[in-house]
């Protein structure tokens, strides 16, 4: 048997059916037998976990299996998790119903797009393709020559529209395709100042705040009596220094909050932004990674919780101050030193005694937590708490095996995200009655391959779904570590 | 003592759909079907009552509909319900909920319960009214929207919180054998175990017809039923408004709206 932990962590129960000495008798050992046996299991789930992997030659037994009833190929044809190669297969159905789903799709491949498109399609359908992240520009520049201007706007706002997609949908449609021609990438100066030239304050405010805005367009929104403007213009990458520091002394809040925010501004005007009389923009300046040691210290004394709460967070904070801060009166403040990546551990250790289940859970989610905090952690009540140490590769695997059996459907399900989890205690995540919990162990390292094949016969179709899945992705590691 | 709990399942609709051809209804294709919201709390309610208790008591399950409505009642075995009874007869199609609920009375009266919990409505034709009406063909006291029960096994009486307009509650006390109708969040319905699963398989489901009920197909279907479908329909567009524009555009615009609507 193949083990894909790093090591086994502890001793493998017996009882899940095929015990820790081999293969199941059933199992398969190949992807090609994997496939044939989801194939064979009439399951539609298994068939579309396998899907991807299977040969051109055995794809058409798994679609008499999936998509054998109308009301499956409708449901795949709009469910997230459909993999892109069975939408491909869906787009050869002709269907219009199935057609626009997966034009709405975000997973629909690019070959499933070009066949809808070549066999002629519904206006509707055509207009989602347009605003699809599969189409290229050659594709939109067709669907947008041969809607016209309703579908411009659709096309301007899909990122894969260039520039010369984008000046013709302004000729096309200048009123509707501004605004998404002011927002793209694609978009370079010339064509922004042609599009501030006839917009409203709306899209010179996109205009504005485009990292490619003219210079003379962004002083000029600059000094707009426009708030929105002034705004904007202070949260443009490349605003100059000097436009800042003025604008962090503009009369409207919203303004100064902006520019203070702007990595490019200098500290001098940091400092006097530590008085401002606005919260708003002391918040943003306590959000900085780039705070002296003075304005760090005004800051953490501010009469506003939430300055403090973001000042907590900062990791330029030092240990005199996050102390100062890990006695604040407001909870979310110590939380906010509890969730600080630089806390130290004589505060971990106070804050893991806080009054606060939520100031205490802080500091369980921690994975620099020193054990014996963790282990004191582990009698606590509180389902936060314990959901972070379930969660956490510090927690002792006793403590792990007393969590994955709590009432609590979160407390336990923290073992499948946990790395270190215990063998024994995965193995009993994927017997948990909440069939979610059921998947997210099934994407866990340590189990054995016999595990995951045990639960391709579970009774909730996405738990199989996702233990097929597993089983192709091990069996394809397992191909691939035999070819190198 | 057994608690009798009719169940349904319900239709749940795609995103984006189409009608049948003679327009009254969804074209199936369109849907799922799953066990009602609403049902999953009565049948959690009878199953708290059942652990609660130390004398026996059995939770029957009860649903009218074709064979794919045996999901359902599975679901409620691995649950931990008793037996399970399925009532189906090709003259059911186009029954109400009078008409069904006429069908319920008549396994009740087999059964004798000494209580009934219903789901308050069902998600998919929400009348509210298939429990209330069960209650009347039983000639038994009810109380609808219960969001809270005190009863004991044996009891001849419970307690309960019914809600009501404004965030109040009305406490109330009711004569047993009673029929309540459940409110969503008058508990956490659990998940059926695997083991759960598995044991349902081997309990009892019992299909009846109209004649082991003593009905025939006139006491159900159009001619049983007070109430019909006449037709199903997207209506014109309203006041529906997108919004596009910019992120400002649409505050903005969005701002407006609820000035206008606030007379502002």
């Amino acid at each position: 048997m193949r083990n894909v932990s790093a090591k086994p962590l502890m001793s493998p129960e017996s009882d899940n059916g095929c015990g820790s000495a081999g293969r199941n008798s059933d199992q398969p050992a190949s992807l090609p037998d994997l496939v044939a046996l989801a194939a064979a299991s009439g399951d539609a789930y298994a068939c579309l976990a396998v899907y991807p992997a299977a040969p051109v030659e055995a794809r058409a037994g798994l679609e008499t299996v999936m998509f054998a009833r109308r009301r499956d190929r409708l449901r795949w044809a709009a469910a997230p998790w459909t993999p892109a190669s069975v939408l491909d297969a869906l787009s050869w159905l002709e269907d219009p119903a199935i057609d626009r789903r997966l034009a709405k799709h975000m997973a629909t491949p690019v070959s499933a797009l070009d066949r809808i498109e070549a066999r002629g399609c519904e206006v509707m359908v055509s207009v989602l393709m347009a605003g699809h992240p599969a189409s290229d520009s050659a594709r939109l520049a067709r669907l947008l020559e041969a809607l016209g201007p309703p579908v411009a706007p659709v096309v301007a706002a899909n990122p894969a529209a260039d520039r010369g997609l984008l000046e013709r949908c302004l000729e096309m449609n200048p009123k509707c395709s501004a605004g998404a021609v002011a927002m793209s990438r694609a978009a370079d100066s010339p064509l922004l100042a042609r599009v501030w030239e006839h917009a409203d304050a709306y899209v010179q405010a996109e205009v504005a705040r485009h990292p490619a805005c003219p210079p003379e367009l962004l002083k000029k929104a600059a000094m707009s009596p426009l708030v929105l403007l002034r705004r904007k213009a202070a949260g443009n990458p490349g605003a100059p220094v000097a436009m800042l520091r003025r604008l962090s002394g503009d009369p409207e809040p919203v303004v100064r909050a902006a520019a203070v925010g702007h990595p490019m501004l200098e500290a001098a005007v940091l400092t006097q932004s530590c008085n401002d009389s606005e919260a708003m923009v002391r918040r943003r300046l306590a959000r900085r990674r780039d705070l002296g040691e003075g304005v760090i210290s005004r800051l953490a004394l501010d009469a506003d919780p939430w300055v403090r709460r973001w000042l907590g967070r900062n990791a330029l904070v030092g240990p005199d101050w996050l102390a100062r801060l890990a006695r604040d009166p407001v909870m979310e403040v110590r939380r906010s030193v509890g969730r600080n990546r630089n806390c130290p551990e004589a505060l971990q250790e106070r804050l893991a005694e806080d009054a606060a289940a939520w100031v205490r859970a802080a500091i369980a989610f921690r994975t620099d937590l020193r054990r014996d905090i963790a282990d004191r952690l582990a009698h606590d009540d509180s389902v936060d708490v314990l959901a972070g140490l379930a969660r956490n590769p510090v927690s002792a695997a006793a403590v792990l095996m007393g969590l994955v059996r709590h009432p609590h459907e979160d407390v336990r399900r923290g073992l499948a995200h946990n790395p270190a989890a215990p063998l024994e205690g995965l193995r009993r995540l994927l017997r948990d009655d909440y069939p979610f919990n059921r998947v997210a162990a099934l994407g866990h390292r340590a189990l054995e391959d016999s595990d995951v094949w045990s639960m391709t016969r579970d009774p909730e179709p996405q738990v199989r779904f996702t233990a097929w899945a597993a089983m192709v992705k091990r069996l394809r590691a397992e191909q691939d570590n035999q070819w190198q | 003592m057994k608690i009798l709990v009719p169940i349904k399942q319900v239709a749940t609709l795609d995103e984006d759909f189409e009608l049948r051809d003679d327009g009254r209804d969804v074209d199936p294709d369109y849907f799922d079907k799953d066990l009602n919201e609403w049902d999953e709390y009565s049948v959690e309610e009878a199953l708290l009552i059942k652990e609660a208790s130390s004398s026996d008591v059995e939770v029957i399950v009860v649903t009218v509909g074709p064979d794919d409505a045996d999901e359902a009642l599975r679901k409620c075995l691995a649950k931990g319900a008793d037996r399970a009874v399925r009532v189906w007869d090709d003259a059911l199609e186009e029954s109400d909920s009078l008409a069904i609920a006429r069908v319920l009375a008549r396994v009740a009266e087999k059964e004798s319960p000494d209580m009934v919990f219903a789901g308050t409505q069902s998600s998919d034709a929400a009348y509210s009214s298939t429990g209330v009406a069960l209650a009347a063909f039983l000639d038994w006291p009810h109380a609808a929207v219960v969001s809270k029960l005190d009863y004991a096994v044996g009891a001849d009486k419970a307690v309960f919180h019914r809600e009501l307009e404004g965030g109040l509650l009305e406490e109330g006390e009711i004569q047993c054998p009673c029929v309540l109708t459940i409110q969503l969040g008058i508990n956490a319905p659990r998940y059926a175990s695997l083991r759960g699963i598995k044991q349902a398989k081997s309990k009892q489901l019992d299909e009846l017809s109209l004649d082991d009920l003593g009905l025939s197909a006139s006491d159900v279907g159009a001619q049983g039923s007070a109430s019909r479908v006449r037709r199903v329909f997207v209506p014109e567009k309203g006041q529906a408004e997108l919004i596009g524009g910019t992120a400002a555009e649409q505050a903005e615009r969005l701002a407006r709206i609820i000035k206008e609507m606030r007379g502002m």
